[in-house]
C-alpha cells in the first residue's frame, strides 16, 4: 500500500453510500419503528400509549396468536422439507450420473418463476374441481380434496408449493458443497465398511452441517416473510387458515392503518427472529462441523 | 496521465491471461457501456414525459374503481364532460379494485389524492370523521340548480353527515334475485316475480325453487346449483326478514346473537350444507358457479350488475324480481357510492361542476336509462319512460323501483370496518364447516363486538 | 452396484417431471380457448390451440406499460446498485480502516434482518416527502449500496483478484477511484452481471412494495399487473395462465443465456441468491 494516499480514509469514504443507506434506511427506521410501536397512530392523529399495543396483541388479538400459530406450523415443517429436498436432490445430482446439467436446470427452474405467476398458477392447479391435483388424485380413487378451501389442509398447501422451489439456489450450494468434499473421505469410510447410508450419515452429513444451519436460520426468517403468495391465493384465509405473520402485519399497516399495533409487530417479529437466531448459534455448537481451519 | 494510461491497458491486457479468468474479460468496456446506456435511458425517461397538452386548461383528477364496463362508461363520461368543459380537463384515475380502499386511505392521508373520488359507502363515513372530504354544502347552497327535493331521500340520507354534504350519490341501488328463466321453466316452477305480485314469494318458497332447481351429473357431481347463498352484507335481507339485525338502532350493540338472527343465518347455512341447493365454498372457488355460465338459478346481486349479463348471457332467458319476503316482511337493502371532492383540492368550484356533471339527467338518464346501471339517484329519472320501458332484459323494471322506493339502508358508521372483520371472520367459521355450532359463534362474536363497540376507533 | 444408479436415475427423472408439471400444466391451460377450457377444463392438451389468449391477456391492461415500467425501474436500480455497489465492496476489499469488520458484519447482518421491521417508518417518511406514487421510493434505496446481498457479492469477487493489479496502477500514480474504474469494475465484469441479473429478477419479482407505494395503474410493474389482471379478469383462467405464462417466460430465457453467471453468483457467495 502506497501510505501517502491515506487510504483508510479513502476505504471509509467508499463505503458511506452503504453507511449512510444503513442509518437512513434500517438502523434509522428501526428506532422509529419502537417509538411507533408506543403510539396508537392511524396516519391522521398520533398519541402515545406506552405498552398498550404490545399487552392488547398478547392479550386481546387472537388473530396475532393466529398469524404466530400459522407462520410457526408452516415453518416447523417447510423448513426441514425443505431442505432436505435441496439435499435429496443435490445428493441424486452428485451421483455421477448423464445429463447433470439438464437436470439441475430443470430442478432449477421453478425457483425462477415470479413469485405472483407461481401463485397464480398454484392457486389454479389447486382447484377444487378441475385443478390437475384432484385429477391426479381421482386416477387413484381418492376423492377431491380441498386444498386452498378447507381450513384443515390450507397451510399445507402452501408447504407443497414451496417445495416446488426445492431446486433452487440452496440446492445449487448444496450440490457444490457435496462435490467439494474430497474423494479420499468416502473412499476411507467404505474401506471401514460403512455402507452409502452410514457414509452419508457420518462424512457427508457433517461437512455440509455449516451449509445446512445456515439455510436453516434464512429459512425461517423467509417463513416470517412469506406474503405475496398468501396474499394473492388465500388473502389470508378460510377463517384465517393461512394468515401468516407478514400478511397480518401488512394488513394492519397498509390496510386498516393501525401503525402503532403494526410497529409493535414488527419488533414482535424482530425480537422473536433474534432470539431464534441466537438460540440456533447456541445448539449449532453441537452438531454443526466446522473443519479445522477454516 | 497519458503513460499511465497506457501502462494499464498493457496491464489489462496481461491480466487477460490470467489462467483463472474466464472469457468474459472480452467484455470489459461493456460494463462501462451498458452504464452509459442506462443513465442516457434515464436522462431520456424523466425529461420525455414533460410536454404538456393542457397547459391552458384546469387539471382535475378524478379516482375511481370498478369492472372494464363501468370503467369504459366513467371514461366515456370524463370524454363527455371534457367536450362541454373546454375550460376543463378531468383524467380518469383507474385503481383496481382489491386495492382501491387503502390506495384511497394513503392518498388522503399522503395528500396526494385525486380531486374528485368516488367512494364506496361502506368507508364513507368513516373518512368523513377524518376530515378528507369537502364540505359541499356550501357549493349546493351557492348552486341555485341543486335541488336535494329531485333526489330519493336515501340517496341524500346517505351522503349528509351532521346536516353537512360531504358527497353525491352515485350507482346507488338495492338487491334483487337474478333469475334463470330457462332453468325455472326446465324444474316446472312458476315465475318468482308473479309470485311477488301476488305477495307469495317467500325465503320458504326461495329454497324449495333452489333445491329444485339443483341438478348432480351422473357421477354426484353438481353441474348446476339452484342459488348461491348471500354472504355479508346481503345476509341482511334474510336476517331482517327472519326478524333479526346486525346492530341496535342507536348503533351502539351488536345483535348477531338475537334468535331471530341465528334461524336466519341457520337458514343459510341449510342452503350448501343440508339441502346441497348451493356450492359450499370450495364448490364456488374460481368462479366455477356464476350467473352469467347458466349455471345458476338464482342469485342474489346489486342492480348495477345489469349490463354486465345483458351482455355476457347468451344462451339462456333470465329476468329480476324483488327479494323473498320472511316472517317480518321483505325489504332490500340499498347502497350507493359517493362523489367526494379531496378537501384540499385546488379547484373546488371545478370540482363540484364535474360532480354535478357526473349526477345529472343527462348523464343519469345515459348511465341509468340507457345502459340500465344500477339505479338512478334522481325520482325524474327512475320514473322515466326511458328507464321504466326497455325491450331487453331485465324486463320487470318496476321491481327496480320498488326495491329502492322501500329499501333500507345498510348500518354503515364509521365502526363498519372492524365490525366486518370480526363478522366476516364469523361467517367463515360457520360457512366453510358441514355443522358448525351457530349460536355459540354469533353469540361470542356479538360480545366481541360489543367489547369492540364500547372501546376507542381503531386499536 | 446397477440396481442404485437405476434407482437414482428413476428419482431424478421422476423428479424433474413432477417439476414440470406445473409449467406443462400452464401452457396447456393458457392454449384453450374459453368454450375448451369450460368442456374439459382439467383436459391434458387442448385440441385447437387458442394463441389469441395471449393477444387477448396482452391487450386487455396496459401490459406494454408495465413491461416498460419495470424495464425503467429495473435498468435505473441495476446500474445505481452495480455502481454503489461495487464503490463499497472496494472499500470493504482493498482498506484497512477503524471498525472495518464491524461495520463489515453489521453489513452483513442486515441480510437477516425482515424487511417488516423497517418498511413502516420509512414508508411514512416517505409519504411526508410527498413520493408515494412516485418511483423515488423504489429508486432511491439502490443508489446506497442496494443491499447487502450485493455488496457482500462484489466484495467476494473482489478479494478474488489479485492485489498485484491495484498495486500496479497505484504505482503509476493512478487514484483509489481510478483504480476501481478502470481495474476492479471492468476485471469484475462476471460478477457485475450477477449482480445485474439478480437486480432484474427482483425488480421483475418485487411486489410488496410497489403495492403500498404505487397507486396508478399506468405506473404499475410487472407483478401489479398480473395481480390486477387477476382481480378484473380472474374468472377468464385461460387468460390468466396466459399472463402469467408471460411474466416467467422472460426470467426462464434469461436463466438459460446466463446460467454460469447464477451459477457463478451463487458459487461465490454461498447463498441462494437475492
Amino acid at each position: 500500500m502506497v501510505a501517502t494516499k491515506k487510504p483508510a480514509f479513502w476505504g471509509f469514504l467508499f463505503i458511506t453510500p452503504w453507511l449512510i443507506g444503513f442509518l437512513l434506511f434500517t438502523l434509522g427506521p428501526m428506532i422509529s419503528s419502537l417509538y411507533l410501536s408506543l403510539t396508537k397512530y392511524d396516519l391522521h392523529s398520533k398519541r402515545f400509549v406506552g405498552m398498550e399495543n404490545y399487552r392488547r396483541l398478547a392479550f386481546e388479538d387472537p388473530l396475532f396468536w393466529q398469524s404466530l400459530r400459522v407462520t410457526v406450523t408452516y415453518a416447523l415443517f417447510a423448513v426441514p422439507l425443505g431442505i432436505a429436498g435441496s439435499l435429496l436432490i443435490a445428493v441424486l445430482l452428485n451421483q455421477q450420473v448423464r445429463g447433470q446439467r439438464v437436470f439441475r436446470t430443470l430442478f432449477y427452474l421453478p425457483s425462477l418463476v415470479p413469485t405472483v405467476a407461481s401463485a397464480l398458477v398454484w392457486s389454479w392447479m389447486f382447484n377444487k374441481d378441475s385443478g390437475i391435483l384432484n385429477s391426479a388424485l381421482g386416477l387413484f380413487g381418492i376423492p377431491p380434496v380441498g386444498w386452498l378451501f378447507d381450513q384443515k389442509v390450507t397451510l399445507w398447501s402452501f408447504v407443497l408449493m414451496s417445495l416446488w422451489g426445492v431446486g433452487g439456489g440452496r440446492m445449487v450450494i448444496f450440490l457444490a458443497g457435496l462435490q467439494g468434499i474430497p474423494e479420499g473421505y468416502a473412499e476411507a469410510a467404505r474401506l471401514d465398511g460403512a455402507g452409502p447410508w452410514k457414509t452419508f450419515r457420518h462424512i457427508t452429513l457433517p461437512l455440509l452441517s455449516p451449509v445446512i444451519f445456515f439455510n436453516l436460520i434464512l429459512g425461517i426468517i423467509g417463513s416470517f416473510q412469506v406474503f405475496t403468495q398468501a396474499y394473492v391465493m388465500t388473502n389470508g384465509g378460510p377463517n384465517n387458515a393461512s394468515l401468516f405473520y407478514a400478511l397480518y402485519l401488512f394488513r394492519n399497516a397498509f390496510e386498516y392503518f393501525k401503525i402503532g399495533k403494526a410497529s409493535a409487530m414488527a419488533w414482535v417479529l424482530f425480537v422473536i427472529l433474534l432470539g431464534l437466531t441466537l438460540v440456533q448459534f447456541k445448539g449449532a455448537k453441537k452438531w454443526v462441523y466446522y473443519e479445522a481451519g477454516s | 496521465m497519458q503513460s499511465s494510461a497506457t501502462h494499464l491497458r498493457w496491464e489489462l491486457s496481461a491480466h487477460r491471461s490470467f489462467p483463472r479468468r474466464t472469457p468474459f474479460s472480452s467484455k470489459i468496456p461493456s460494463v462501462r457501456r451498458a452504464t452509459a446506456v442506462s443513465l442516457l435511458l434515464l436522462a431520456f425517461g424523466l425529461t420525455g414525459c414533460g410536454k404538456d397538452e393542457f397547459a391552458d386548461k384546469t387539471k382535475l383528477r378524478y379516482m375511481a374503481w370498478g369492472n372494464p364496463e363501468q370503467l369504459a362508461l366513467e371514461q366515456e363520461m370524463c370524454e363527455d364532460f371534457n367536450r362541454q368543459n373546454p375550460d376543463i380537463h378531468v383524467s380518469f384515475v383507474r385503481v383496481p379494485a382489491s386495492a382501491y380502499k387503502n390506495k384511497m386511505v394513503v392518498m388522503f392521508a399522503s395528500r396526494t389524492s385525486a380531486d374528485v373520488v368516488r367512494v364506496d359507502h361502506y368507508n364513507f363515513p368513516q373518512l368523513v370523521k377524518k376530515d378528507y372530504f369537502y364540505d359541499m354544502t356550501s357549493l349546493a347552497e351557492k348552486d341555485p340548480t341543486f335541488k336535494s327535493s329531485d333526489f330519493f331521500p336515501q340517496c341524500i340520507e346517505e351522503e349528509t353527515v351532521n346536516g353537512r354534504m360531504y358527497g353525491m350519490n352515485v350507482l346507488f341501488g338495492g338487491i334483487l334475485v337474478y333469475y334463470n328463466k330457462t332453468m325455472l321453466k326446465d324444474a316446472g316452477l312458476e315465475d318468482p316475480y308473479e309470485l311477488s305480485q301476488k305477495g307469495q314469494w317467500t325465503w320458504d318458497r326461495y329454497r324449495e325453487y333452489a333445491i329444485k332447481m339443483t341438478k348432480f351429473g351422473p357421477n354426484g357431481k353438481p353441474l348446476k346449483f339452484g342459488t348461491q347463498s348471500p354472504g355479508m352484507p346481503v345476509n341482511l335481507i334474510p336476517i331482517w326478514a327472519f326478524g333479526g339485525d346486525l346492530m341496535t338502532p342507536d348503533f351502539k350493540h351488536s345483535r348477531l346473537g338475537d334468535p331471530n338472527t341465528i334461524r336466519a343465518i341457520q337458514f343459510l347455512h341449510d342452503l350448501p350444507w343440508k339441502d346441497h341447493c348451493s356450492p359450499n365454498p370450495a364448490e364456488a372457488a374460481n368462479g366455477a358457479f356464476t350467473f352469467e355460465s347458466g349455471k345458476l338459478g338464482m342469485s342474489f346481486d346489486f342492480m348495477g350488475v345489469s349490463p354486465t349479463y345483458r351482455k355476457k348471457v347468451k344462451d339462456f332467458e333470465w329476468d329480476v324480481c324483488p327479494v323473498p319476503s320472511g316472517p317480518h316482511g321483505g325489504v332490500s337493502l340499498v347502497k350507493g357510492n359517493q362523489l367526494v371532492i379531496y378537501r384540499e383540492t385546488e379547484h373546488p368550484q371545478e370540482a363540484w361542476r364535474f360532480v354535478r356533471f357526473m349526477t345529472s339527467v343527462g348523464t343519469e338518464q345515459k348511465l341509468y336509462g340507457r345502459l340500465l346501471r344500477c339505479f338512478p339517484t334522481r325520482r325524474a329519472v327512475a320514473y322515466s319512460k326511458e328507464y321504466l320501458h326497455t325491450d331487453q332484459a331485465p324486463h320487470h323494471m318496476d321491481s327496480f323501483v320498488s326495491t329502492v322506493e322501500h329499501g333500507r339502508p345498510l348500518p354503515i358508521t364509521s365502526r363498519w370496518d372492524e365490525q366486518l372483520t370480526l363478522v366476516t371472520s364469523a361467517m367463515e367459521e360457520i360457512n366453510h364447516v358441514p355443522d358448525p355450532d351457530i349460536p355459540a359463534i354469533l353469540k361470542r362474536t356479538q360480545s366481541k363486538i360489543d367489547k369492540m363497540l364500547g372501546e376507542e376507533e381503531g386499536w | 452396484m446397477n440396481w442404485r444408479r437405476a434407482v437414482v436415475y428413476v428419482l431424478l427423472i421422476g423428479g424433474s417431471l413432477m417439476f414440470c408439471v406445473p409449467f406443462l400444466w400452464t401452457v396447456s391451460t393458457a392454449l384453450k380457448s374459453s368454450q375448451e377450457y369450460a368442456a374439459s377444463p382439467d383436459g391434458l392438451w387442448p385440441k385447437h390451440l387458442a394463441w389469441e389468449n395471449f393477444g387477448k391477456a396482452w391487450s386487455a391492461l396496459p401490459f406494454p406499460r408495465f413491461v416498460a415500467n419495470t424495464i425503467m425501474l429495473t435498468l435505473i436500480c441495476t446500474t445505481a446498485q452495480v455502481l454503489s455497489g461495487s464503490l463499497v465492496a472496494y472499500g470493504f476489499a482493498r482498506f484497512e480502516f477503524k471498525a472495518r469488520n464491524f461495520l463489515f458484519y453489521t453489513m452483513l447482518a442486515t441480510m437477516m434482518l425482515p424487511g417488516q421491521v423497517t418498511r413502516i417508518p420509512v414508508f411514512l417518511v416517505w409519504r411526508d416527502l410527498h413520493a408515494i406514487d412516485t418511483y423515488w421510493p423504489l429508486i432511491v434505496p439502490a443508489f446506497f449500496g442496494g443491499g447487502a446481498f450485493n455488496i457482500f457479492l462484489l466484495r467476494q469477487f473482489f478479494m478474488s483478484i489479485p492485489k498485484e493489479l491495484d498495486e500496479a496502477a497505484m504505482m503509476d500514480g493512478a487514484s483509489f477511484l481510478r483504480i476501481w474504474w478502470r481495474i476492479l469494475l471492468p476485471c469484475a465484469a462476471p460478477a457485475v452481471t450477477t449482480v445485474a441479473l439478480f437486480s432484474f429478477m427482483g425488480q421483475w419479482d418485487s411486489f410488496e412494495d410497489p403495492l403500498i407505494y404505487l397507486n396508478s395503474p399506468e405506473k404499475y410493474t410487472v407483478s401489479m399487473g398480473l395481480r390486477m389482471f387477476q382481480d378484473s379478469f380472474g374468472t377468464n383462467f385461460e387468460q390468466v395462465m396466459a399472463a402469467s405464462l408471460m411474466h416467467m417466460l422472460p426470467m426462464i430465457v434469461i436463466f438459460f443465456f446466463c446460467q454460469r453467471y447464477f451459477l457463478k453468483g451463487i458459487a461465490l457467495s454461498g447463498l441462494g441468491g437475492r
